[in-house]
């Protein structure tokens, strides 16, 4: 079964808390407007509707400000979630609500990090539907790295050392917009990230280079590509995506929430659960087997294929 | 006669006793293990080689598509799960010595699309192998995978799910083995899945178990254990398309074939050489060690098999010259590769066979025939935590069993010095003798360093040679890394400081570790003596190359080398390993120190051939030269294309002779051939443009291992050239007029002087640079600009060249001479062509 094919999505309202309390407000002294961030969350929430997702909300709770971001809390690839230790202090307490709605709702095979030293951000996990990057040296460490390669050990979990980025999580700077296509954030730190992953992928992937980091944060649904507004990707990024995607794209706003480091890909946790699957969920085609793949980059206009 | 062999070195060495014919008259009985778990009898000469057997093997399954498969054996001196693949062209003898002779036939090669094998027969034992990785932890899963899997091995064992047979419940497959620790649940949705596969025949729901099995991670990865530089453990993993390299189950680096420049191995440590990337300037060397010697050229091996089999079009030839010894290794793989396997298949026309598709026997394997782990998960699988446990733990087995092999020697020693030492001094002196046959010829017979250079060629006999190191090796002891530096010393100590070391053997372990080094670092010095020589030969030579040749020992140990020792380390070596070498940072000075000395001895000995790989390393290494220039004489050798490899094969094949007294030329830019009295030999140093070997010991990953010629030839040398592939760099070549020279022809009688040269050239503007696209090229030789010119004496007698114009040489002169050099030596002989090499060191390093 190809990946990004989901039928569930786990979101979580917007708390009030987020306001002040969150992890990234502190950087606005003025607060977030919670209205304006619950309007920008709610409009996600319509889009997963409209792309046959199943929809499980969460109602949010105050004392976790950045429990709408479930997607730092666990890491889920076909039946099998890992419950991720965020890095963040305050925010270990908001897997317990998710562990809940996977293992009672979902009926999931749900798997905890053993090491007590360990610490994983959902967010450092970057599934390309062939193989997995975890991003080490921020808000993930090697030990949660590893709880990753052992909890999905039929994918390649592959370590690039992202303490010398600027973003916070690898999803900041480097998502799938297509099966094969990543979206990457410019910059130098970003290209040393990049780099590091050409090397150590068993597979090519089209790099797609964004030119503003917003431009990168993207989601890629049921063949379907979320992405933010024209006017906050910046009008060449959002030239490139005319240009080469030329699957269906849905565009929304999120300015509150992207003020504290919000961002599409980590308001929700997205799941297959089929009952009785007949193949690994794996995107590796035949002309992936065996070879010395590069990747392919380049300023070319071509359109890709997904 | 699966007769135990007795532990005794001296009793190893019957192999070499007995009469090289070929077949000895008595059978032996080889119990062999399929991969559905029967074990089969065969019985083959004493004398056979492993293709022997394995060819029994395959026609006993009716096997077609056989070159994917190996037969593996285990050495009795390591822990029982590490496999040997058995190499079809030795002696069997040769390579499993001791203990029964019993083989489990493996998948070697993983195909990386099993869709792509012909015949269902292949697919259905590449399905019994993924089965048995699975149950051994091998290739780990998650349990929907393992369900996934399951459900196809039961569609295709047992067919269709039909409710009247087999029931609702899971009883029915309750007895088939699918995860390494199955549970009920487990085999509940194996039973649910099963149901959904209805109408596929067997074949197809295997070919749907490898759709999925193939895009697991761990699929086809073969794992090795070692240390990275830093003392932290790895696992190294060879797959088709390259290197792996976890920690834990992390994956933290990967190097694809065309990424990779060298593999070598040297003592226990393992390295690959990393082409620079689009940012760096220079290549670099990563390091690996392994517990011992022997594991590190299992990986080694392993390695180049598999570089082999998937990289590249059609195996190298193994070169059969009897003239020239070779130097380091000789293992090639020798098979079909995946391009000719698949090309060979596809010709295949017939019936596809019946057979049976067995269950995999679950329990009724003996432990010697199980692959170890899965041995352990099939045999005791409550006492697995669970899979994750072993999976990557390749020592546990050992650790679990840790007498289980063990006769008393190896208990010793693992203790233990006194054993150790006593065996492996016995074993060299037995050895000497042994040497002897096994080499083809030697250069130096009587000289103690030349010996030495003998030692590399561990390729044919190491199994043989090794065993007094074996022993210590085996048991994997946590320190096990640091023990073959102690054997070493041990061996290289006279018996006093035997005594010694026993006590220090008792020491704490990380005091002996410091002493050792230590230790070591005086037994190296030791080494130039030639009294330690001598008992340095006999034993274990690929221990002992290890150590002449061991990375960076050498500056480490400070300059303190006499020539002699330096000569004999750089003929110890074969170019490659001193290619290695160099890379490990030795100081340029040494190497020039090296090459000089060598030059100087090759001197000596005027009727030595030299094989061709040490010149090749003798130049290679000479980057520290300031200039050489080699004139050669007849075609310009061209460079060996590699097909996809893109390496240029840059190698200098020659004959070394004396020269005549010439006026020398060696210090001036351009040094014609061999007309330095001093230096005999032609070292023609354009091989600065050799480019690195791919693998280490003698092996390039080039296809085109050139033929080494005869030793002298009066004529006709060009005749060989026609042999090699196509070049990758052009030379140009320019016929040349042998009624030009004005030559004096003498009547003395001098060995011709015959060379084999590669030459790049470079138009000035450097618009063509493609060696160092080519990338097997060595960072030095790329600081080298070699430039060919012509001489066409035609016009105006002059030679033109394309050289720099500021050298003021006297190309003419140089030129004439080389000619009458030539002619002199062999007057029948007409010049057809001179090509004059200069090289140049561009100190901004090239362009």
């Amino acid at each position: 079964m190809a990946a990004f094919h989901y039928n569930y999505a786990v979101i979580c309202r917007v708390p009030q808390s987020i306001s002040n309390r969150s992890v990234g407000s502190d950087n606005y002294p003025r607060g977030v407007d919670v209205d304006k961030a619950r309007q920008e969350y709610e409009t996600l929430r319509e889009v997963l509707k409209s792309l046959d997702l199943n929809i499980i909300e969460m109602v949010e709770d105050d004392n976790y400000p950045d429990c709408c971001f479930v997607d730092d809390t666990t890491v889920v690839i076909g039946n099998t979630a890992l419950i991720a230790r965020p890095g963040h202090i305050s925010r270990q307490g908001e897997v317990g609500e998710i562990r809940k709605v996977l293992v009672s709702d979902l009926l999931m095979n749900v798997v905890e990090i053993k090491n007590p030293k360990a610490l994983l951000d959902g967010g450092d996990v970057l599934f390309t539907g062939k193989e997995i990057f975890v991003g080490v040296g921020k808000r993930t460490n090697e030990a949660g790295a590893q709880a990753v390669a052992e909890t999905f050990p039929e994918y390649a979990v592959s370590m690039v050392n992202f303490e010398k980025c600027e973003a916070l999580h690898l999803k900041d700077v480097f998502n799938m917009a297509g099966r094969s296509v990543m979206a990457v954030a410019p910059g130098p730190d970003v290209q040393t990230v990049l780099r590091q992953m050409q090397d150590v992928a068993s597979y090519p992937y089209q790099v797609m280079q964004m030119d503003t980091r917003m431009a990168t944060d993207m989601l890629f649904v049921n063949g379907h590509l979320i992405h933010h507004v024209r006017n906050e990707m910046g009008d060449k990024s959002y030239g490139i995506l005319d240009e080469k995607i030329l699957w269906p794209r849905h565009h929304i706003q999120m300015t509150e929430l992207a003020k504290i480091g919000g961002t599409i890909n980590s308001l929700v946790i997205l799941i297959t659960r089929t009952r009785n699957p007949k193949r690994i969920i794996s995107n590796i085609q035949d002309e992936d087997l065996g070879y010395f793949t590069m990747w392919k980059r380049g300023p070319d206009s071509v359109p890709i294929l997904n | 006669i699966t007769d135990e062999k007795k532990p005794n070195k001296m009793s190893n060495k019957s192999p070499t006793k007995q009469p090289p014919a070929k077949s000895s008259g008595k059978n032996v009985t080889c119990n062999v293990f399929l991969l559905d778990g029967e074990n089969v009898e065969f019985s083959i000469d004493k004398n056979d080689n492993g293709r022997a057997l394995f060819d029994k093997v395959c026609t006993h399954l009716d096997l077609i598509e056989r070159d994917y498969f190996g037969l593996t054996y285990t050495d009795d001196r390591g822990p029982s799960h590490l496999k040997y693949w058995l190499h079809l062209d030795k002696k069997i003898a040769k390579q499993k010595k001791r203990g029964p002779w019993v083989f489990e036939f493996a998948l070697k090669f993983y195909p990386p699309d099993p869709s792509q094998l012909r015949e269902s027969l292949t697919r259905w034992l590449v399905v019994l192998q993924v089965r048995r990785d699975l149950l051994s932890g091998r290739i780990p899963c998650t349990f929907t995978t393992y369900a996934i899997l399951g459900s196809y091995n039961v569609q295709a064992d047992i067919g269709e799910y039909d409710p009247a047979v087999h029931g609702n419940a899971y009883d029915y497959i309750k007895d088939m083995a699918f995860a390494p620790n199955q549970t009920p649940e487990l085999l509940e949705k194996i039973a649910e899945l099963h149901k959904l596969h209805k109408g596929q025949t067997p074949d197809e729901a295997e070919k749907g178990f490898l759709d999925n099995a193939k895009k697991l991670a761990m699929y086809g990865v073969d794992l090795h254990k070692a240390k990275d530089s830093e003392n932290n453990a790895v696992m190294v993993g060879v797959c088709c398309s390259g290197l792996l390299i976890f920690r834990d189950k992390l994956r933290l680096n990967r190097f694809v074939w065309p990424k990779i420049l060298k593999l070598s191995y040297k003592r226990n440590h393992f390295y690959i050489k990393i082409r620079p990337g689009e940012m760096e300037r220079n290549d670099t060397t990563i390091m690996f060690k392994l517990d011992n010697h022997r594991l590190a050229k299992r990986l080694w091996k392993t390695c180049v098999e598999h570089h082999a089999f998937f990289r590249l079009r059609e195996a190298e030839k193994p070169s059969n010259n009897v003239t020239f010894p070779r130097f380091g290794s000789k293992f090639r793989y020798s098979g079909r590769t995946l391009y000719q396997t698949r090309q060979t298949a596809a010709l295949l026309d017939r019936p596809p066979p019946f057979f049976e598709r067995s269950q995999p026997a679950r329990n009724t394997m003996p432990d010697t025939g199980t692959r170890s782990r899965s041995m352990d998960d099939m045999g005791r699988p409550k006492k697995r935590g669970s899979y994750e446990d072993g999976m990557y733990d390749p020592d546990r087995a050992s650790k679990e069993y840790p007498g289980k092999y063990g006769d008393g020697k190896d208990k010793k020693d693992v203790k233990g010095v006194p054993t150790a030492k006593a065996q492996a001094g016995r074993d060299g002196e037995g050895r000497g003798a042994g040497d002897e046959n096994t080499l083809q010829r030697r250069p130096y017979d009587s000289d103690t360093a030349d010996r030495k250079d003998r030692l590399p060629s561990q390729g044919d006999a190491t199994l043989e040679r090794e065993i007094g190191r074996g022993h210590g090796d085996t048991m994997g002891l946590p320190e096990g890394q640091e023990k073959p530096e102690t054997e070493k010393e041990r061996k290289k100590r006279e018996k006093e400081e035997e005594r010694k070391k026993k006590k220090e053997a008792e020491e704490k372990k990380k005091r002996e570790e410091e002493e050792k080094k230590k230790k070591k670092k005086k037994g190296k010095g030791d080494l130039e003596t030639s009294e330690d020589r001598g008992d340095k030969i006999g034993y274990d030579p690929a221990t002992e190359t290890a150590f002449g040749v061991s990375p960076g020992s050498a500056p480490l140990e400070g300059n303190g080398y006499d020539k002699d020792g330096y000569d004999r380390k750089g003929y110890d070596k074969d170019g490659y390993d001193r290619d290695g070498k160099d890379r490990h940072g030795k100081p340029r000075k040494d190497k020039k120190g090296g090459l000089f000395s060598r030059i100087k001895k090759g001197g000596k000995d005027s009727d030595a051939e030299e094989s061709p790989r040490g010149k090749n390393n003798i130049l290679s290494s000479a980057p520290g030269l300031p200039y050489g220039v080699g004139l050669g004489v007849g075609k310009g050798d061209m460079t060996g294309v590699v097909g996809e490899e893109k390496s240029v094969d840059n190698k200098l094949r020659f004959i070394p002779i004396p020269a005549p007294p010439k006026p020398s030329y060696i210090n001036r830019p351009i040094c014609i051939q061999a007309t330095s009295s001093q230096s005999g030999y032609l070292y023609l140093l354009n091989n600065f443009l050799t480019t690195m070997p791919f693998f280490h010991p003698a092996a390039t990953s080039t296809v085109g291992r050139p033929k080494v010629p005869p030793p002298v030839l009066p004529k006709g040398s060009h005749g060989l050239d026609d042999s090699f592939n196509a070049p990758t760099v052009a030379t140009k070549t320019v016929k040349y007029n042998p009624n030009f020279s004005e030559v004096t022809l003498s009547s003395r009688s001098v060995p011709l002087v015959r060379t084999e040269t590669r030459t790049v050239s470079y138009t000035q503007g450097n618009s063509t640079y493609e060696v160092d696209d080519d990338g097997l090229m060595s960072e030095q030789s790329r600081s080298l600009r070699l430039q060919s010119f012509e001489s066409i004496p035609s016009k105006a007698n002059r030679s033109t060249f394309s050289g720099d114009e500021d050298d003021d040489y006297d190309f003419d002169a140089a030129l004439t001479d080389a000619i009458r050099c030539v002619t002199e030596f062999n007057p029948d002989m007409s010049v057809e062509r001179i090509e004059c090499v200069q090289q140049l060191e561009d100190v901004k390093n090239g362009k």
